[in-house]
């Protein structure tokens, strides 16, 4: 008989001395866990750590870089002159004014010259009136005689051929004798009264233009009041 | 245990940590500090744009021949000084040869609206320029004188007064004939001074 096939069977009243152990498998997980999540904890705590160095130094550096700045904006703000300023802004404000009324500024001169080369001698105003609107337009209003009809018809015809004296109206038109008595309306381009600054070539010299005699006897009668 | 409870521990620390320091100086004091630092680094820039531009300006006033300034202070005055033009009106009216009779202040908008603007001068406003300037708004007096001359006087004296090296314009003019040669005439002259 084989050897081996010589087993003694225990009864089954009597217990066994076995006493199971854990596995060694099980024991190895559990510890692996405990040290991954001590792993991941201090790993946090020391990112964290890194991170709050890390700001704290930049806001250092931030507050170094905003004073450097505040201090050279406190330099570059003292080194402005209010006085200078303002002194550049009146003179702006004197140039860019002088220039606006400058190109406004009526030349009334230039109408009394051409006014008596206009109207014909046989038309005398008795008054005038010139005007500048707010608008910038500026009216004429005349009262004058006529030696005849054909004088006065011979001025109206003379202003509407020159253009500069628009919108003429003769009103009130009264025969008293051989003369004829009138009233005129009219609005006078701006480029009759415009000013010219002396400097430029086409002016004339202002003593001779002041001075001498604008126009001749007939149109001295003719055109001033 | 131990080994448990530390890291919990530190765990908890750090989150104390972030969100008790980190993440309010992240926030607050960081963020703040670099607006500012912004704001700084605009305005140094609009500083240093200011300085180029003064420079320039300071030269290109340097370039303008003094003389040509003066003239235009002249030109266009600081103040009224209603007082002295009227004396040089007057001076201008003697050797024009005519007569003034009456010489008085018709109309002013020395107390001005604010908006700067002078009446009668195309509707526009004179106000020159930039919000900056509108304290610096342009003053108007109307001055209202009688004369009598001849009519060679009335163009002697408007050719004076319309190439015064202060601003005169004439607004309203009215002329009366007579037979002996003289005549009336009524005059509005305005006068603009910079505020």
């Amino acid at each position: 008989m084989p050897y081996t096939q010589h087993k003694m069977a225990l009864p089954p009243t009597i217990p066994t001395s076995f006493v199971p152990h854990p596995a060694a498998a099980a024991v190895r997980r559990r510890t692996d866990l405990s040290g991954a999540f001590a792993f991941f904890g201090y790993g946090v705590l020391g990112i964290v750590v890194l991170i709050a160095i890390g700001v704290f130094v930049y806001a250092s550096i931030l507050s170094s870089d905003k004073e450097s700045k505040d201090a050279a904006l406190d330099k570059a703000v003292a080194q402005i002159d209010p006085t200078t300023v303002e002194s550049f802004v009146h003179l702006r404000d004197r140039l860019s004014a002088g220039e606006k009324m400058l190109d406004r500024h009526p030349a009334f001169t230039h109408f009394f010259a051409a006014i008596g080369g206009i109207v014909p001698a046989t038309v005398r105003f008795s008054s005038l009136h010139l005007s500048v609107e707010d608008s910038g337009a500026v009216r004429a209003e005349v009262v004058g005689v006529a030696k005849s009809f054909n004088a006065l018809a011979a001025a109206s015809d003379a202003l509407s051929k020159d253009g500069r004296i628009k919108d003429a109206i003769f009103s009130g038109i009264k025969v008293s004798g051989n003369a004829v008595s009138f009233t005129l309306s009219a609005t006078i381009d701006p480029s009759l009264v415009a000013f010219t600054p002396p400097a430029l070539p086409a002016i004339a010299p202002p003593v001779a233009s002041t001075t001498a005699p604008v126009t001749s006897a007939a149109s001295t009668t003719k055109s001033k009041p | 245990m131990t080994s448990r409870i530390l890291p919990l521990f530190a765990l908890l620390l750090a989150i104390g940590i972030f969100f008790g320091y980190v993440s309010p100086l992240w926030n607050g004091k960081v963020a703040s500090t670099k607006a500012a630092i912004v704001e700084d680094t605009a305005a140094l820039a609009a500083a240093t744009r200011y300085t180029a531009r003064q420079n320039q300006l300071a030269s290109e006033k340097a370039a303008i021949d003094p003389a040509a300034l003066a003239r235009l202070e002249i030109f266009l005055p600081d103040s009224v000084d209603n007082v002295g033009l009227i004396l040089d009106i007057n001076a201008l009216a003697a050797r024009s040869g005519l007569a003034l009779s009456s010489i008085d202040v018709a109309h002013s908008n020395a107390s001005g609206s604010g908006a700067g603007t002078a009446p009668g001068m195309s509707g526009a406003p004179v106000t020159p320029g930039m919000a900056s300037s509108g304290a610096s708004a342009v003053g108007t007096v109307d001055l209202t004188l009688a004369a009598d001359g001849t009519y060679s006087a009335l163009q002697t004296f408007l050719d004076g007064i319309e190439r015064s090296a202060r601003l005169l314009d004439v607004r309203d003019l009215t002329v009366k004939g007579s037979n002996n040669g003289v005549y009336t005439y009524q005059m509005t002259l305005r006068i603009y001074w910079l505020r």
